[in-house]
């Protein structure tokens, strides 16, 4: 399979197991990142190799070149330094899904493979990584560990995570944000389906705890598009209320909600230094996990 | 009150509930979608559902609606306003003008007739008359028999006053017995025919209604009059035809034809910014019959008219002579354009008017007998006065007429300057004569040596005043004398075929013989034996029916719509309302037809919808 299928969503929706999951997405993603740049985070030296076009150059140890006229670079050992949490949405409308059984994620199938490629990545790197579940309160509560069997865990929990109740998302940020006494990374997966305002004072309330905060805005694309061709009585997921209506008719009006309460998130997001990435869950694992990175990046 | 003329359409109106079971099978099938949220519907509902909400429901409000109308239409809704006679056992005479000036809205007092006729109660009985003689009842007869005679009617060409109408219709509710006894009088309101009702009794125990069309005539143009120029054409002398046309209402542009022995010669496109205009075609030499036309409009009376050209014929003139008549057979004669012959003043009494187009009578002091007896057969009798005539009163006393019996005086006004102020009103001044020769400039004043005129139209004898004589010094004078001498008769012969004679007139013609003659009418030719009458036979040609050219053996006539049918002044419903007419507006009675209406309110649904689907 090439590596570009692995991390496609419907490719990953035919797979079973979420430990498979998150190993073809991690593997196929690293596989594009020719002599990763982003190998070695920690301080602890372990080797020399020879410098190749594309390392910093602050790296060379001119000393050895001195001694050898030829650079090398320090690797150094991976070691825990960052306590990331995932946090998932698993309220009921992250069970939303508009394609076909097997050829679409729902939004809780793709935040759940999206945490475990995560959790995957920063077990593999050595850092700590903890999970909670929630939706009007916090189903499940992990706290960061680096260990590798601490991985199987958290995927099983992943694995066997259910949508289902209604969103109280800032109620259960702010608890999270109570809860986590060191600072660390959030990474929030969520269809953030709830008041924007009490959403923002939730995530300033993490970033008030001096956490960095990278927020996955997940959607269907046809919660974007609002593509709905016939009138149709639609039930909330959540509520299981319903409203009657000519989708034709709102469709403007619905997008334009929609372009509003995101413009908003992200502008406030960017003042207080949150990443903001909406993100569609027909849309490659690719961006999101290269945005963790970029994030992980400036947290060096 | 509406009614329907095809109420079968109306049949159909179960499909304007289409909208409305179509709204609710679709809210019945609606597809039943899980969705993850509302969040955002939520907020919608709050701004916009509401709009939305009503929106559908006008939105269905219009198509029903449209099919409401469209089905109304299709079954031809009439709206009748309550009829102001009401529902009573009453006789009714009813008297329909269909006179030329109502031809153009003739529908309109047709409907209201109608409306009256069908609006009486069982036993009412009803007479009609119209003042053309289309209908002119003297028994009663039942309503569904009149309602039909009316339907049938179509508006003539004459034009005629109501009066007659009118006194018949008393005679005949003189002889009812009835409770309720009406006349019902439906014109287009113009003052000179219904105004003789504000002079007439009105018994006290018969209502008089009148319905009246107040709506005033859009645009009209018309032809105000038509003349011949030169006036007295010498023969073969090149003719003219001055139109002058008249505009009310705003400019519509309109074509103006004329047809020269009914073949179209010209044709021009004509618009009167201003009020007035005149337009002027020359003749072709050999014109006979003209006819003016302009395309018809709302007052078709005023839209054509005919006029008789003498055209080349060479003239006929008998000449009773005196001592002087040497000089004036040689005035006739000049040019060689008029045939002159003597005639004895025994023999001028036999004659008729096949024999001569005019007969001058020269050196009399007063009317001859034998001049009054041909001038009866229907000659044209010119009669030069003998010696100088200074003035008027002098000519008149000459004559031994009164100034009060009707004569018309043709010559310059100046002439009548010392007239007293009495005789001046009692004779109308016609037109100054046109004794110029074409082309030229007259250089010698008349004054003293003016020909004047006196025409008894009545009778067909003009009196022609002048001093020539043999001796006569001035040669000037003398020159022109033959110039102006055939002006004159030409005149007076073209004058006996030109007189007015409108639709409706009766056409007389006396013969010697009782052999048949030839008539033609614009529409018929036939053969008509005249009658014998004392004196000789007569010809008589009832009631014209139409404008154009008639002939009765070897008299032509021309007969035009008379102008009074255009004359458009209303009368004031006042001044009626005053003797105890009760008027009503003629569209108050008249029922209307409003599939139109309709139709425009469907079209308005259909763009209200396509509106509130594209905003």
């Amino acid at each position: 399979m090439k590596r570009e299928e692995l991390l496609k969503p419907e490719t990953l929706a035919r797979l079973r197991g979420l430990d498979l999951k998150a190993r073809l997405v991690v593997e196929g993603f690293l596989e594009g990142l020719h002599r990763s740049p982003y190998k070695g985070f920690s301080v602890e030296f372990s080797e020399y190799r020879s410098y190749i076009p594309g390392d910093e150059p602050r790296r060379i140890d001119w000393k050895v070149y001195a001694k050898t006229d030829r650079f090398y670079v320090k690797e150094y050992q991976e070691e825990t330094n960052l306590r990331a949490m995932l946090l998932v949405d698993s309220s009921g409308s992250m069970a939303y899904r508009s394609g076909s059984v097997t050829g679409a994620l729902s939004k809780l199938d793709y935040a759940t493979t999206l945490a475990a490629a995560l959790a995957y990545l920063l077990i593999k790197q050595k850092d700590a990584v903890g999970l909670a579940t929630f939706d009007t309160r916090i189903r499940s509560y992990l706290p960061p560990r680096s260990s590798r069997n601490y991985l199987q865990l958290l995927l099983a929990r992943l694995e066997n995570l259910a949508a289902g109740g209604e969103t109280n998302l800032a109620e259960s940020l702010h608890s999270l944000a109570e809860r986590l006494r060191k600072r660390g990374l959030v990474i929030l997966f969520s269809d953030l389906f709830d008041d924007p305002d009490r959403v923002l004072f939730a995530l300033r309330h993490f970033r008030h705890r001096k956490h960095e905060v990278i927020l996955f805005h997940i959607l269907d694309p046809m919660e974007e598009s609002f593509d709905f061709s016939s009138p149709t009585r639609l039930v909330d997921m959540e509520t299981r209320k319903e409203a009657s209506l000519d989708p034709r008719l709102v469709r403007a009006e619905y997008r334009k909600a929609l372009e509003d309460y995101r413009f908003r998130l992200r502008s406030t997001c960017s003042e207080h230094r949150i990443d903001y990435n909406p993100i569609l869950t027909d849309q490659s694992f690719e961006y999101a996990l290269f945005r963790y990175l970029e994030k992980r990046r400036r947290l060096r | 009150m509406i009614s329907f003329a095809n109420p079968w359409y109306l049949l159909l109106m179960p499909i304007a509930s289409g909208p409305l079971v179509l709204h609710l099978l679709s809210r019945r099938k609606m597809k039943r979608t899980e969705f993850s949220s509302l969040f955002f519907l939520r907020k919608l509902r709050e701004r916009r559902f509401r709009w939305l909400k009503l929106r559908d429901v006008l939105l269905l409000i219009l198509r029903t609606l449209f099919l409401v109308f469209l089905v109304l239409a299709l079954a031809g809704p009439i709206w009748k306003g309550r009829f102001p006679l009401g529902k009573v056992r009453a006789d009714v005479v009813v008297i329909l003008d269909d006179s030329y000036s109502t031809a153009a809205r003739f529908s309109d007092l047709k409907a209201t007739a109608l409306r009256l006729v069908d609006e009486l109660s069982l036993g009412s009985r009803v007479a009609l008359l119209s003042p053309s003689g289309s209908l002119w009842d003297t028994v009663w007869g039942e309503p569904e028999s009149a309602a039909e005679r009316i339907q049938a009617l179509a508006s003539s060409r004459s034009g005629r006053d109501l009066q007659a109408a009118w006194l018949q219709a008393l005679k005949l509710l003189d002889k009812s017995r009835a409770s309720t006894r009406r006349v019902a009088l439906i014109s287009d309101g113009q003052e000179h025919a219904l105004g003789f009702l504000e002079n007439e009794r009105i018994p006290s125990d018969v209502e008089v209604f009148c319905f009246i069309d107040e709506a005033s005539f859009p645009a009209n143009t018309s032809i105000l009059d038509v003349e011949l120029y030169p006036g007295f054409p010498l023969p073969g002398e090149e003719r003219f035809l001055r139109i002058r046309l008249g505009r009310s209402g705003k400019k519509v542009e309109k074509t103006l034809s004329l047809w020269v022995d009914e073949r179209m010669v010209e044709e021009r496109r004509i618009r009167l910014s201003e009020g007035r205009k005149e337009i002027e075609f020359r003749l072709p030499q050999a014109a006979q019959e003209v006819r003016v036309a302009l395309d018809p409009d709302s007052i078709p009376a005023d839209d054509q008219r005919f006029v008789l050209a003498s055209g080349s014929r060479r003239l006929r003139i008998g000449l009773v002579g005196d001592a002087g008549s040497d000089f004036l057979e040689l005035a006739l004669r000049v040019g060689g354009d008029l045939e002159v012959q003597n005639v004895r003043p025994a023999g001028a009494a036999r004659l008729s008017s096949s024999s001569y187009d005019v007969l001058i009578w020269d050196g009399a002091t007063s009317c001859p007998f034998q001049a009054r007896a041909a001038a009866s057969q229907g000659l044209a009798v010119l009669i030069l006065l003998d010696g100088d005539v200074e003035d008027v009163a002098g000519a008149f006393n000459s004559l031994g007429v009164s100034s009060g019996e009707g004569f018309e005086i043709l010559g310059p006004s100046s002439l009548f300057a010392d007239l007293e102020e009495q005789d001046r009103r009692q004779m109308r001044i016609k037109r100054y004569a046109r004794l110029e020769p074409t082309g030229a400039k007259v250089i010698l004043p008349l004054s003293g040596g003016d020909p004047l005129m006196l025409a008894d139209t009545s009778q067909d004898i003009y009196y022609l005043a002048t001093r020539f004589t043999a001796q006569h010094t001035e040669l000037v004078y003398r020159a022109l004398f033959p110039a102006i001498l055939q002006r004159i008769v030409t005149y007076v012969a073209g004058e006996k075929s030109q007189r007015e004679r409108f639709i409706g007139d009766t056409l007389r013609v006396r013969v010697q013989k009782g052999e048949p003659l030839f008539v033609e009418t614009p529409q018929l030719h036939y053969e008509i034996t005249p009658q014998q009458v004392a004196g000789g036979y007569r010809v008589e040609f009832g009631a014209t029916a139409d404008g154009g050219f008639y002939r009765i053996g070897a008299e032509g006539f021309v007969v035009n719509p008379d102008p009074a049918e255009a004359f458009f002044t209303k009368i004031k419903t006042a001044d009626l309302q005053k003797h105890g007419i009760k008027v009503h507006p003629l569209g108050a009675s008249t029922p209307r037809k409003l599939w139109f209406w309709f139709l425009i309110l469907a079209a308005l649904c259909l763009a209200a919808e396509f509106l509130f689907i594209f905003l």
